[in-house]
Order: C-alpha cells, then sequence, then structure tokens
C-alpha cells in the first residue's frame, strides 16, 4: 500500500467515525493509526473546533458552475488554436522558402517589434498653481507659499509634516500619470497609495475641528489614522466615502461605469452628493458599487486581495471582462490598445500577473485564449 | 462508475466524463492547494491550470492508475511552482512545504471534509442539521432541541436517521464510495 492509498483509507475511517457508522474491526485499525502522536495531533485538527464548518461554508461559497465555464471556453480556443495554427504551419513553410532570400536583405530580422511607453512624470500642483516634477529616483522638498516647509519628497513617497500651523485649507494635488504608482502621508498620518492615472487633491494640513476631506480621480488605497472628532471623507465625483480610522480601496476612474469602493477592514459609509441621508454601510469584506448611469448603490463581498493587488504592482483580474482588462493594462503602462474584436471584448477573463512586462501578458492572452495581435510603439492592436 | 473507466471516457473525448471528475474532485482540490499557496486566487488558478492540463493530457491517461492521486500530484507540484515563482509570497519554506509528509497529512485532511460534505448533501434538510449539531459540533440532545424548537425524542430519532442514511448510501453508491476509497 502506498502512502496516498493509505491516506484515503484514513479518511474514510474518520469520516465513518464521524458519522458513527464505523465498525469495530475498522475502529480498530483508527485506533491503531491515532496511537501515533503526529496522527492523533492531526485528527483532533480536522474534526477540531469549528473546523470542519469552516470547511462546508468555504465549500458552499464555490461556485464550481462558474469555473468550469471558464475552464470550458479556455479548452475550446485551444482546440480552435491547434486546428488554426497546424495551417499556418504550412503556409508558413511556403511563405519561408519564398521569401526568406527577400527578407534578408531588406533587413527585417533585424527588427524587432517593441512597445515603448512614454515616460510622464509624477506632478504636484501647489496651492499657488505651480506645478513641480517630482523624480521618482529623486528627492525633494514641499514649500508653501510663505516659504516653510511642509512635506519630503523621497523616491515614490510624499510625507507632510504636522508641524506647520494653518488657519485655513490650502490644497496640493498629487498627479500620477498611466505607467507609474505614488504614495502620500498625509499631516494627519493618513497613508494613500495612488494607483497609475489618478489625481488626489488634499489639504497640506488638516484644521482642527473640521472634517478631513480630500478628493479622487482614479484609484487609491487608503489607510486612514483614526481619529474619531474628524471623519475622513474621499469624495469621488457624486460619491462620498465617509470613515473614521480604516483601510479601504476607491477606483473611480471617470471613464469607468462604476465606483467601486472594497474595504478591508473598519468600517465606511458610501452616500451621494444628490442623496446625503441614503448611504450605505459597508462590512469589511464587502465591495460597495456606485453605478454612475443608473444612480444605484449596491454591495456584494470580494476577496479584497484581488482589489489591493495593484499596490504590489500585480495586476489580477478575476470574471472580467477583455475590454475591462485592456484599461487596466492601458492604465498601468501607458499604453493605448485598440480592441478591434467586439465579442472578444465582452467575453470574461481570469488571470493574474506579477510585474511582467506588458509584452509577456500578451503573449499569454495569446497562447491561452488565441488572441491575435500586433504592436506598434505604444500601440497595441488587437484583431 | 469506476475512476479507471472515467479516466477511460475522458481519454475519447468524452466532455461528460471531464465534468463529473471535475465536479468531484473541484472542491477538495481547491482547499488541498489552499494549504500550499494561500491565496484564494491563486488556489483558483492553479488548479483551472491543472484540469486544463488534464484535458489536454488525457489521450496519455491509461498510464494513470489513480486519477485521484495523480490529481493531487499534480495540484501540489503546480501549487508548488506557484509560491516559488511568486517568492515574495512564500510564507514557508519551500523544501519543507514540498515534503511527502506534509501532503499526506493535507490529503487526509481533504479527503475526509470532502467525503463528510458529499455525504451530508444526502442527507434531508432537518435531518442534516440534527446530524452535524450533534455529530460535528457535539451539542446536546437537550441544546439541540431548544434551539430547533422539538422534542428531545425528535432530535434522537433525526439523528438515528442521519446514521442509517449514511450507512445505506454508503452500501448502495459505488460510485461514492470507488471515488473515496483508494483503488
Amino acid at each position: 500500500m502506498n502512502d496516498s492509498s493509505s491516506a484515503y483509507q484514513i479518511a474514510q475511517l474518520i469520516y465513518k467515525s464521524i458519522a458513527k457508522i464505523i465498525t469495530p474491526e475498522e475502529k480498530e485499525t483508527l485506533d491503531h493509526w491515532l496511537s501515533h502522536e503526529d496522527n492523533r495531533a492531526l485528527y483532533n485538527k480536522i474534526i477540531g473546533q469549528g473546523n470542519i464548518q469552516d470547511k462546508i461554508s468555504i465549500y458552499e461559497q464555490i461556485d464550481t458552475q462558474r469555473i468550469y465555464e471558464n475552464l470550458e471556453k479556455r479548452i475550446k480556443n485551444n482546440n480552435r488554436r491547434v486546428k488554426r495554427s497546424q495551417i499556418f504551419r504550412y503556409a508558413a513553410t511556403v511563405a519561408i522558402l519564398l521569401g526568406i532570400g527577400y527578407l534578408y536583405q531588406s533587413g527585417y530580422f533585424s527588427q524587432e517589434p517593441v512597445l515603448v511607453a512614454p515616460n510622464e512624470n509624477i506632478t504636484l500642483q501647489l496651492e499657488n498653481g505651480t506645478i513641480k516634477t517630482l523624480k521618482e529616483d529623486g528627492s525633494s522638498e514641499v514649500v508653501d507659499s510663505q516659504g516653510n516647509v511642509i512635506g519630503h519628497q523621497k523616491n515614490a513617497q510624499i510625507t507632510y509634516t504636522d508641524e506647520v500651523n494653518k488657519e485655513t485649507l490650502v490644497y496640493n494635488t498629487l498627479m500620477v500619470p498611466y505607467g507609474k504608482r505614488f504614495e502620500v502621508q498625509l499631516s494627519d498620518g493618513t497613508h494613500v497609495h495612488l494607483n497609475a492615472g489618478t489625481s488626489l487633491k488634499y489639504p497640506v494640513k488638516f484644521i482642527e475641528g473640521q472634517n478631513r476631506q480630500v478628493f479622487l480621480k482614479g484609484e487609491a488605497f487608503f489607510d486612514v489614522a483614526k481619529d474619531e472628532e474628524h471623519p475622513f471623507i474621499v469624495n469621488s465625483d457624486v460619491l462620498n466615502v465617509q470613515v473614521l480610522g480604516t483601510q479601504f480601496n476607491v477606483s473611480s476612474y471617470p471613464e469607468d461605469q462604476e465606483t467601486d469602493v472594497v474595504l478591508v477592514e473598519g468600517s465606511v459609509d458610501l452616500y451621494t452628493n444628490e442623496d446625503v441621508d441614503n448611504s450605505l454601510l459597508l462590512k469589511p469584506g464587502f465591495k460597495g458599487s456606485y453605478n454612475k448611469k443608473e444612480k444605484s448603490m449596491a454591495s456584494a463581498p470580494v476577496i479584497t486581495r484581488i482589489y489591493t493587488s495593484w499596490i504590489q504592482g500585480e495586476l489580477v483580474f478575476r470574471n472580467m471582462t477583455f475590454n475591462n482588462i485592456l484599461k487596466k493594462m492601458e492604465r498601468h503602462y501607458n499604453i493605448d490598445i485598440v480592441n478591434n474584436n467586439t465579442v472578444l471584448g465582452n467575453e470574461k477573463f481570469n488571470a493574474s500577473f506579477r510585474n511582467e512586462p506588458i509584452e509577456k501578458i500578451l503573449e499569454y492572452f495569446k497562447i491561452t485564449y488565441n488572441i491575435d495581435y500586433t504592436t506598434n510603439n505604444n500601440k497595441v492592436i488587437i484583431n | 462508475m469506476r475512476q479507471k473507466k472515467l479516466a477511460k471516457l475522458m481519454k475519447k473525448d468524452d466532455a461528460k466524463a471531464f465534468k463529473i471528475i471535475f465536479d468531484t474532485f473541484y472542491k477538495r482540490l481547491y482547499t488541498f492547494s489552499f494549504n500550499y499557496v494561500s491565496e484564494s486566487y491563486a488556489a483558483e488558478e492553479v488548479i483551472e491550470n491543472v484540469f486544463f492540463k488534464l484535458w489536454k493530457e488525457r489521450h496519455k491517461l491509461d498510464r494513470v492508475e489513480n486519477l485521484k492521486s495523480y490529481l493531487y500530484t499534480m495540484t501540489r507540484n503546480a501549487s508548488l511552482d506557484y509560491i516559488k515563482k511568486e517568492k515574495q509570497f512564500v510564507r514557508l519554506d519551500p523544501e519543507k512545504h514540498g515534503s511527502s509528509t506534509l501532503m499526506n497529512q493535507y490529503i487526509i485532511t481533504e479527503e475526509t471534509h470532502a467525503i463528510l460534505f458529499q455525504a451530508l448533501e444526502t442527507l434531508p434538510k432537518k435531518c442534516r442539521k440534527v446530524f452535524e449539531l450533534s455529530c460535528i459540533e457535539g451539542v446536546k440532545y437537550k441544546d439541540i432541541a431548544e434551539d430547533l424548537q422539538i422534542s428531545i425524542n425528535t432530535v434522537k430519532s433525526q439523528r438515528a436517521r442521519a446514521i442509517e442514511l449514511l450507512k445505506k448510501h454508503l452500501k448502495n453508491h459505488p460510485l461514492f464510495q470507488v471515488i473515496l476509497a483508494s483503488l
């Protein structure tokens, strides 16, 4: 008997003993196995307090139907690809025979199509309207109109000090272009991660007795410093997210149909400018979505990691339409993607990537889902 | 239907057989993989790839004696590959993670839970509730009776009925038994 087949038998015996349908001989076998200290510990873990119930609730949450459909799609595409690539192989052989001399002469082999993403700068707009460029590998000081140092920039982060006194609200605006990310620590200690294509307007110093309010366009993750007397409000277009101290992600790009707020910890309150009294209270692990067109709000449980993975530079797509995936890639890499395949655009996919060059991601879609593309400077065209 | 037969059917491109295998093993492989990768989306991805590979390699399946062991091994390897590749997410030593003792412990855990879950699914609702409270959570008859607002005698009879049904189920469902037991 090999290791794993005995593992299956042990599992069956444990099940039988839980279900009280174990025979005396089987009980003897199980007891013998349990006489080992390690086995006993494992047994206790398996049947331990709440473990079975936890597993049952995980099982009940898994949507095998959805996952199967995804897999089927992949399988179908894969089959198609095999057939097509066989035809291509013949075609390619002929082309090589005919064209190799010509290609060689025209210098084709030295030309690799490479994507070039334009390098744009992160900028900071100061209270008097001047725009300062921030170098991600440098450091600088942020100064107010009186010449006081109100913050320090080091690499991809600005930290505002709490030391300078202000009577009125004075704002700075950070603008992060496509292809970049940035961090800012506000004067109250609140930490904000800004995703690509995002701008955040905030007071350089919050004022005693007033709400802490900031203005967001794009996507940011907030780790708000606790201050029960001064609610923290993120305003994004018509939607407001009000909190006391907590961690949450807000995604509110103007071109997206929905504004999503995903709560990691604590609690937040969502309400719109148009309907201040009608708010939605989010619990941790939930996503609140505001639909701009329908002006409606809804919430649903989510895996929060998926929504915050961008902070580490990851791209995680779960059950996301191809068009949405492309939009996220455009922001992440600062490239233009033109999709000429409208059917494909509405199909949903799963994929995740960690700090991979865009070429690798495109290659992944090509191989896995049979998606053809061509590249030209900073443009990708999908056929 | 025995596993071997399923594997054979799948070899002949039988999508139905593939679906049965998927439905039977998806959840337990997912939680098994989760032990290694510690992220639900990662486990989801690993298992999708495992089944994708299973489909692509179905023609080679006659050399696979035991489909279940094959799936567990594939999942373990894919999960380890995943954490090796994504170094920043390794929480434990990959060497230790790769040990077969640990794998066996995970298998015993996931198999027990999977068998139990499948068995519970066959019970009538009320019967199942009483069984879960009594046999899994160890709640006293008296407290169950109070909780569910039924008499202690009903608790006892529902519990007995559940056990009787599970016994019968084991006897009458070779598919169930074969998939559970080793080959």
